[in-house]
């Protein structure tokens, strides 16, 4: 992939930058002590050093190019690292559909690849290359040492690896520690943005002006418990200081007591004090870039498992029928009675009629149309996908020709099935409703049967070939930077004029777009800015329509427009409905109006309605 | 328009990020001016960081202490460098062993004492930064309380009270990763100098100007490199950060077109132009590095340079030629943390920055009578009128409430029916002082509001909100704020009232169970009784109740709406809703259009609702 090819050029490159610099470390360090050694002890003058001098001189601005190189380096690599591990990041998601949008997970994502892949430029910049550096540059300092002053090294060689072990066993102890400590700090800026968000009701009943010293006396309480924690928390961090500088005061002393006995030189003295400090000072640093790329590591676990989500092989059938209907058959998705969980659901979509599906916020209603869509394979149950005439399962009722299938559950014969009731009216849009009884249907006529052999699961239709039956017109309008035009155009290559312009006055969007300086050919900014909410609305409506698609998925087609743009709106997407299938979810009540079929998601089973039943209105109210 | 930032969606910006070494600019955003923009006063002189350490009073000596133990054991690694450098050397020319025994003592007790005295300033900072913190946030409350809810943005808009909560969190970080580690270093620093101005000046001056160098000019050329490309780079954040939301949000609708290559193709060009800004400012940031290292190289190259001559010359014992030449060595150290403290308080700033703005704002009321009148107690009252009424929110191009009259007389309840937009809420803001009309009078018996105490005026309603704000608290804490000192069965009894008796009976904790965000998850309606419940409990003479049943589910909405309203002789009733069937409910019905209000229906018997 290429963003771990990225990495593997930044580590390729850091370890022959952590080489090049721990021998210019060395280099530096023996031509100082030899330089002091000599003035020290030889009692040479300038003269006799200035070669040597000069040699320093060159191995600083080396450390310093070196310095400059690895700081650049890094940032560039983590930048091609982020933009490309964004892009993996959201063509996956683009492919596993709306999951990781629903339910809990909802924003998670967008978190996700804008602020989480960001926190990994910290990771990737910083933490990485100090990782190769603190596991190359003691050990190259460990192999100089021990051929120049084998005491001090057995003393580095020792203390050395206790760093990272107790690093590890520290951490390991203190993580709980650490955690108590930003728990009670996030606690008390809970408390604080609780209290904030709460001061207009606490104004109200008299209360505000005693908050501030409420605010001060939890923040005290937090602080006396919050300081017990940390005692413990930062010995951990004394114990690591205390073994780096004990020991080089260690191998200061020993070096002093040999010289006085003339054990060794004092140029080697000198190079071995000077490099001792550097052989801890990588580990040092990599705790503190720890902290930084915590974030990271956490941050890429998640993309990690994102990118690992292992993706059903698509299906292949294309044989769909011209006008398809589609079917759910105990379909969940989630966990049953957590958040954002759907279902079971079992009800049928016929096809070429209006269904509007009603319901609370939350219930799941979007959902669905992602399940109708094909984007979101469900967790149990199946989607089937049936032809117009799918189906000898009615059981046709005295006169008025309504047809009542039987629920899938009840065909199935699941316990359940007795709290399900499912009624399919399926009446013209333009059939007066108003004569249906409930009382006329009995429901223990209901026989169940077969499945039409001809059905076809969702999840084996090739996704290109269903999505090229589908509109759909969601909540977000979805446009461009780009003219009004391209912008109808898009997903429907080669539309004539007429259809495009048929399509707006259909949904009473003409009028607005002639009205604008350049009309269609009008540029609108990004995300469609330069015209209101309900106008973007109803040009994302106006291309579903004038797509050339047999199933209409339409998310809230009319939740930004007033009551009469509303049922002008209506009246287009009834036209446009003619010989498709529509799948309309809403809030309002003015939908009600073009549909053949209610379902009202509830936190039970879906309850289908006749479209002209008091209680369909009643669900919905004038939200 | 739409690059704003909209609350719930994503946004660029390291606002809550803790992170020490990101030299990222804090991002000023559009909404930065909006937070403080109501009524800026003048801008009070002087730095936010400056303005940030007046507000440490009480924490000072800690925040010193903190301070110059930080230096200390900064210095121990210093002194740790110059004594063995000094035993060595000395040792080397081999004197007796006890002429040693004090340095090795030394450098023993400094390489004992970075770690101890990191350890207690590490304590004392902490603890100085909480009680900093402490006083910071009392400070904003006791502001806020004043300004809430009209004053700021804030209560309309989640991501500003987020974010402002993270930017006390920065103020915070500002001492404990920006000043305190400044100071420390400076101590060092100073005293290092000091000491090599002492053995040699030459050396000293040498060292003090490559330390500039490394600590303050390498800084300020990532500052400004920074602050160069700041604009660009939150530009291409938000850029990107939009492009994802609507990668993601637009999903299906970007899927089933097809336009989903465009999307990415879009991103990827700024992704492109963010690397090539990312990529200078890594440039300008390399450079600042070096040239740290350079100059700290060069710091220990002058001293060598000089000192030999000097020993040459005996200006300079050769013993001390080693710690002059070798000190310089051990500030690295301190050289970074610099580097690191100057990129958080770059961060800080701006964080530090938005809170004093808010705390700048002045409230959006008027001022408080400096001699309220008594408070009328009417036997028959409250009797509250609304004449020629005129409001505006601040900032605004045009009022929202235009020549409003209204009466809420005890036992009347009243319903107000409107679209959103048209000055519903307004009136219910003005009813309750967060917002002073421009134009006409509001009296209370006769007696100008204007005149009056602003919390007596307050305690006359009880206020039932579109989503009840329930605290992180327990069930009962959030009924007892209504009347403090309410006993637990006033609190049970009151909850009765409102039918969430059989909700309170099916807890298992009961009134004890924690409601709000860590708590119970609790339903709308359950949240809104909770409302009623407060109302119950206050016992006020005028009920305002706005939209109770917007995000409610039919049944429960018409619950709630029922309990509202139903009549009660000496109590008066205000139900705002956009619910037509709302409409027959109560003795007066009025409409609200762009800021107007007009009567639909006058209660029977009754002049007192002055038609326009």
């Amino acid at each position: 992939m290429r963003y771990a090819a990225g990495v593997r050029t930044l580590l390729a490159v850091s370890v022959g930058l952590a080489v090049t610099s721990a021998v210019a470390v060395i280099t530096q360090a023996v031509l100082l002590a030899g330089i002091l050694a000599d003035v020290i002890i030889g009692g040479a003058g300038l003269p006799d050093v200035a070669d040597r001098l000069i040699a320093l001189a060159v191995v600083m601005g080396v450390r310093a190019g070196l310095a400059w190189a690895s700081e650049e380096i890094a940032k560039r690599s983590a930048v091609s690292v982020t933009a490309g591990l964004r892009r993996d990041l959201l063509r996956k998601a683009a492919t596993l559909g709306p999951r990781w949008r629903s339910g809990e997970n909802s924003g998670e994502l967008a978190v996700l690849a804008t602020t989480g892949v960001d926190s990994l430029h910290d990771y990737v910049a910083r933490y990485l290359p100090q990782l190769v550096l603190s596991v190359l540059i003691p050990l190259i300092m460990l192999g100089y040492l021990f051929t120049a002053d084998l005491t001090s090294a057995i003393i580095v060689a020792l203390t050395l690896p206790l760093i990272p072990l107790f690093m590890a066993l520290v951490g390991w102890y203190t993580d709980r520690q650490t955690k108590a400590k930003w728990e009670s700090l996030s606690r008390l800026a809970g408390h604080f943005a609780d209290v904030i968000a709460g001061l207009p009701t606490l104004k109200v009943f008299g209360r505000a002006k005693a908050q501030a010293a409420s605010v001060r006396r939890v923040t005290e309480d937090y602080r006396k418990t919050s300081m017990a924690t940390l005692r413990v928390a930062f010995l951990s961090s004394m114990v690591l200081e205390l073994l780096a500088s004990l020991s080089v005061a260690l191998v200061a002393v020993a070096i002093g007591l040999r010289l006085v006995y003339g054990d060794m030189t004092l140029q080697v003295g000198l190079a071995v004090l000077i490099l001792a400090p550097e052989a801890y000072l990588p580990l040092r640093q990599l705790g503190t870039q720890f902290h930084a790329a915590a974030d990271g590591v956490a941050a890429t676990a998640k993309v990690l498992e994102v990118l690992d989500t292992p993706v059903a092989p698509p299906g292949t059938r294309t044989d769909l029928p011209a006008v398809p209907g589609l079917r759910l058959e105990g379909v969940t998705i989630g966990t049953p009675g957590e958040r954002g969980a759907v279902g079971p659901l079992s009800l049928r979509i016929p096809a070429g009629r209006v269904t509007v599906i009603v319901g609370p916020s939350g219930i799941g209603k979007t959902t669905l149309l992602h399940v109708l869509a094909g984007m979101l394979g469900p967790d149990t149950g199946r989607v089937l996908v049936e032809g117009e005439h799918a189906g000898p399962t009615g059981v046709h009722l005295g006169g008025n020709g309504q047809v009542i299938d039987p629920p899938p559950a009840l065909a199935n014969g699941s316990d359940a099935a007795s709290a399900r009731l499912l009624i399919d009216h399926v009446s013209g849009a333009d059939e007066d409703l108003s004569d249906i009884d409930l009382s006329d249907i009995d429901l223990s006529d209901i026989d169940p049967s077969d499945i039409d052999p001809s059905d076809i699961d969702l999840a084996d239709v090739d996704p290109a070939a269903w999505r090229a039956r589908l509109s759909w017109a969601g909540q977000g309008a979805a446009l461009q930077a780009g003219s009004i035009r391209d912008n109808l155009a898009l997903g429907n290559d080669g539309v004539d004029d007429a259809t495009l312009h048929a399509a707006l006055a259909g949904v009473d969007a003409d009028r607005f777009v002639d009205a604008l300086p350049e009309g269609w050919h009008t540029t609108l900014g990004e995300g469609g800015a330069g015209i209101s909410q309900g106008q973007r609305q109803r040009l994302s409506l106006a291309r579903a329509l004038a797509r050339p698609s047999s199933v209409l998925l339409l998310d809230e087609p009319t939740a930004s427009l007033d009551a009469a743009t509303e049922r002008r709106v209506l009246v287009g997407i009834a036209r446009g409905a003619a010989g498709r299938t529509v799948v309309l979810v809403t809030h309002r009540s003015a939908p009600l109006a073009v549909a053949d079929q209610v379902i009202q998601l509830d936190s039970d089973a879906p309850l289908v309605l006749p479209a002209d039943s008091p209680d369909a209105l009643t669900a919905v109210g004038p939200w | 328009m739409v690059t704003a930032s909209t609350p719930g969606r994503v946004e660029p910006g390291p606002a809550s990020d803790p992170r020490p070494s990101d030299p990222r600019p804090s991002d000023p955003r559009p909404s930065d001016r909006r937070l403080s923009d109501p009524r800026p006063a003048g801008r009070r002189g002087g730095s936010p960081l400056l303005r940030l350490v007046g507000q440490a009073r009480g924490a000072r000596g800690r925040l010193a202490g903190a301070a110059v133990l930080g230096g200390l054991a900064s210095g121990c690694a210093v002194a740790l460098m110059a004594t063995s450098a000094w035993l060595i050397a000395r040792a080397a020319q081999q004197p007796p062993v006890l002429y040693l025994m004090v340095a090795v003592v030394a450098v023993r007790t400094f390489g004992i004492g970075r770690g101890v005295l990191r350890y207690l300033e590490r304590l004392v900072s902490h603890d100085a930064a909480f009680r900093v913190l402490g006083r910071m946030r009392e400070r904003l409350v006791a502001h806020l309380a004043v300004l809430a809810p009209a004053g700021l943005p804030l209560w309309r808009r989640g991501d500003l009270l987020s974010r402002m909560v993270d930017d006390v969190d920065d103020a915070g970080d500002a001492f404990l990763r920006g000043l305190l580690p400044l100071a420390g270093a400076v101590l060092v620093g100073g005293g290092t100098v000091v000491l090599a101005m002492l053995i040699l000046p030459a050396a000293g001056a040498a060292l003090a100007g490559c330390l500039l160098v490394a600590c303050v000019l390498a800084p300020l050329i990532t500052a400004r490199w920074t602050a160069r490309t700041e604009r660009q780079v939150v530009r291409q954040r938000a850029q990107r950060a939009r492009l994802v939301n609507e990668i993601l949000d637009d999903l299906p609708e970007v899927t089933v077109l097809g336009a989903l290559d465009g999307r990415m193709a879009e991103l990827d060009s700024v992704e492109r132009e963010h690397r090539r800004v990312t990529i200078s400012t890594a440039r300008a940031a390399g450079l600042a590095t070096g040239l740290a290292v350079i100059s700290m190289g060069a710091a220990v190259w002058l001293a060598a340079r000089w000192g030999v001559p000097a020993v040459v010359d005996s200006d300079l014992d050769p013993v001390l030629l080693a710690v002059i030449v070798l000190t310089p060595l051990a500030l690295t150290d301190v050289v970074q943390a610099v580097g690191f403290a100057a990129s958080t308080l770059r961060r800080s700033a701006a964080s530090t920055g938005r809170l004093f703005a808010v705390l700048d704002t002045r409230p959006v009321t008027g001022p408080e009578p400096s001699d309220p009148l008594p408070f009328p107690r009417d036997p028959g009252g409250p009797m509250i009128r609304l004449r020629g009424v005129c409001a505006r929110w601040p900032g605004a191009q045009r009022d929202a409430l235009t020549d409003v009259d209204l009466d809420l007389v005890p036992g009347r309840r009243t319903v107000l029916l409107g679209e959103s937009g048209s000055g519903k809420t307004t009136l219910l803001a003005v009813l309750l002082g967060f917002l002073t009309p421009t134009a006409g009078t509001i009296t209370v018996d006769g007696a100008d509001v204007a005149e009056l105490d602003a919390e007596e005026v307050r305690g006359l309603f009880a206020w039932c909100d579109q989503r009840a704000y329930l605290f992180d608290s327990s069930l009962a804490e959030n009924v007892r704020l209504a009347r403090s000192g309410a006993s637990d069965e006033d609190v049970a009894a009151a909850l009765r009232v409102v039918g969430a008796g059989d909700w309170l009976d099916s807890l298992p904790d009961g009134l004890a169970t924690r409601v709000g965000e860590h708590g119970q998850a609790v339903s709308g309606g359950e949240r809104q009784r909770v409302a009623l419940a407060r109302a119950v409990l206050a016992d006020r003479p005028v009920l305002l109740a706005d939209e109770p049943a917007a995000h409610l589910d039919p049944a429960t909405a018409d619950a709630v709406t029922d309990l509202i309203m139903q009549p009660t002789p000496d109590r008066s009733v205000l139900l705002v809703t956009h619910r037509a069937t709302d409409a027959v409910l109560g003795d007066a019905l009025l409409e609200m259009l762009d800021g107007r209000c007009r009567p639909l229906r006058v209660p029977a018997g009754s002049g007192t609702i002055a038609t326009p």
